[in-house]
C-alpha cells in the first residue's frame, strides 16, 4: 500500500507536489484549531501561506526582465 | 316500618299499643342484622372476585407489554443500526467532501487575502527588481565597473577606450588571417622549393611519383621522408619488375637445353613501418 503511493507521488508534478502539501497544511492547520492548539496552527498557516507567495514569485520570475 | 299495616284486625285489638311498637322495634332491628350481614357477604365475594380479576387483567398485560417492549426494542435496534450505516456513510463520503470543500474554501480565501494583501504588481516589480539588481552585479563584476568608472566625467573615455579596443581586436583578426594565409602559401612555396631541387637529377616517372606523394606536405615533412619515399619507389619498382619477369616465365614454353637461370639472391627488405605507413597512402 505504501508503496504504491510512494510511486504515485513519485509519478507527480512539481506543481501538484505542491498543491498537495497545501491542502496537507490546510487540514493540519483545521485539526489545530479544532484542538486548540494555536502555536501548531500558525505554523501550518505560516507554511501555506508561504507556499502561496513563492507560488507567485516563481510565476512572476518566469517572466523576462525586458 | 309500619307493623299495623301487616297485621290483622283481630291481632290490632288484642295488642297493646306498646306492644306494636316493641314489635316494630324488634323487626326493624333484625331486618338492619339481616341487611348488614348479607351486605358483608357480598362485600367480601366482590373483593375476592375482583383481586381475582385483578390478578388476571395484570398478567394479561405483563403479557401484553413484554410483546410490545420486544417489538418496540427490535424496531429501536434496526432505526439505530440504520442509523450507524447512515452515520459511517457520513463519515466516509461527505465528511471526505465535505473536508475537502472546506480546505478548498480557506485555500481560496487565503488566496483573496494575499491578493488584497500583496497585490501580484507588488510582487511582479519586486521580483524584477532583485533580478536587474543581480544582473547588474553580474555585469559590474565582468565588466569591473565600480563607482569610480559609474561617474560621467569617465564615461566618454571608458566609452572610448572601449571603441578603441574593438576596433583593434578587429585589426588583430584581420591581420592573423593574413598572417595564416601569408604562412601557407610560404609553406607551399618552400615545399615546391625542396621538391624541386631534391627531384633535380632525378628520372621523369621518379620525379612524377615523389610530387604526387609528397606535393602536399609541408617542408618539413618533406626533409624528413623524401629517402623513405624514394627508396619505397624503388621497392615497388623492384617488385613490379619481378612479378612481369615471372609472368613471363610462366607463359614461355621451357626448352630442354635451356639455361638454367640462377635466381639472384634477393636482399633481404628491412620492415620499417614508416614505409609500411606510406605504401599504404600510395
Amino acid at each position: 500500500m505504501s508503496k504504491q503511493v510512494n510511486q504515485e507521488v513519485n509519478t507527480l508534478s512539481a506543481e501538484e507536489l505542491q498543491s498537495l502539501q497545501e491542502s496537507a497544511n490546510i487540514e493540519n492547520f483545521i485539526n489545530s484549531i479544532s484542538s486548540k492548539n494555536y502555536a501548531l496552527a500558525h505554523k501550518y498557516l505560516e507554511q501555506v501561506i508561504d507556499s502561496k507567495l513563492k507560488a507567485r514569485i516563481a510565476a512572476s520570475l518566469d517572466k523576462p526582465l525586458f | 316500618m309500619n307493623v299495623s299495616t301487616l297485621l290483622t284486625d283481630e291481632a290490632k285489638e288484642v295488642l297493646t299499643e306498646g306492644s306494636l311498637q316493641a314489635i316494630e322495634q324488634a323487626l326493624t332491628e333484625k331486618i338492619n342484622l339481616a341487611v348488614e350481614s348479607a351486605l358483608t357477604e357480598q362485600d367480601d365475594l366482590y373483593a375476592s372476585k375482583l383481586q381475582q380479576l385483578i390478578t388476571a387483567i395484570d398478567k394479561d398485560h405483563t403479557t401484553k407489554l413484554k410483546k410490545v417492549v420486544e417489538a418496540i426494542d427490535k424496531d429501536n435496534y434496526n432505526k439505530l443500526a440504520n442509523v450507524v450505516k447512515m452515520y459511517e456513510k457520513a463519515l466516509s463520503k461527505e465528511a471526505n467532501g465535505f473536508k475537502d470543500t472546506l480546505v478548498e474554501s480557506i485555500s481560496n480565501y487565503l488566496e483573496e487575502f494575499l491578493n488584497e494583501a500583496v497585490p501580484v504588481e507588488a510582487i511582479t516589480e519586486a521580483t524584477k527588481n532583485k533580478t536587474a539588481m543581480t544582473v547588474l552585479s553580474n555585469l559590474r563584476k565582468v565588466l569591473a565597473v565600480d563607482a569610480a568608472l559609474m561617474s560621467e566625467s569617465v564615461q566618454d573615455a571608458v566609452i572610448d577606450g572601449k571603441n578603441q579596443i574593438d576596433d583593434l581586436t578587429k585589426k588583430v583578426n584581420e591581420l592573423a588571417k593574413e598572417n595564416t594565409l601569408i604562412k601557407e602559401n610560404y609553406s607551399k612555396t618552400k615545399s615546391a622549393l625542396i621538391l624541386e631541387s631534391k627531384a633535380a637529377g632525378l628520372s621523369d616517372k621518379k620525379r612524377e611519383y615523389i610530387k604526387r606523394v609528397l606535393g602536399d606536405k609541408s617542408p618539413k615533412f618533406i626533409e624528413e621522408n623524401f629517402d623513405y619515399t624514394l627508396r619505397l619507389f624503388d621497392k615497388k619498382e623492384q617488385e613490379r619488375i619481378s612479378i612481369i619477369k615471372e609472368q613471363a616465365f610462366s607463359k614461355r614454353e621451357v626448352k630442354a637445353d635451356a639455361p638454367v637461370v640462377k635466381p639472384t639472391p634477393t636482399t633481404k627488405q628491412v620492415s620499417n613501418p614508416y614505409v609500411t605507413e606510406l605504401d599504404k597512402i600510395r
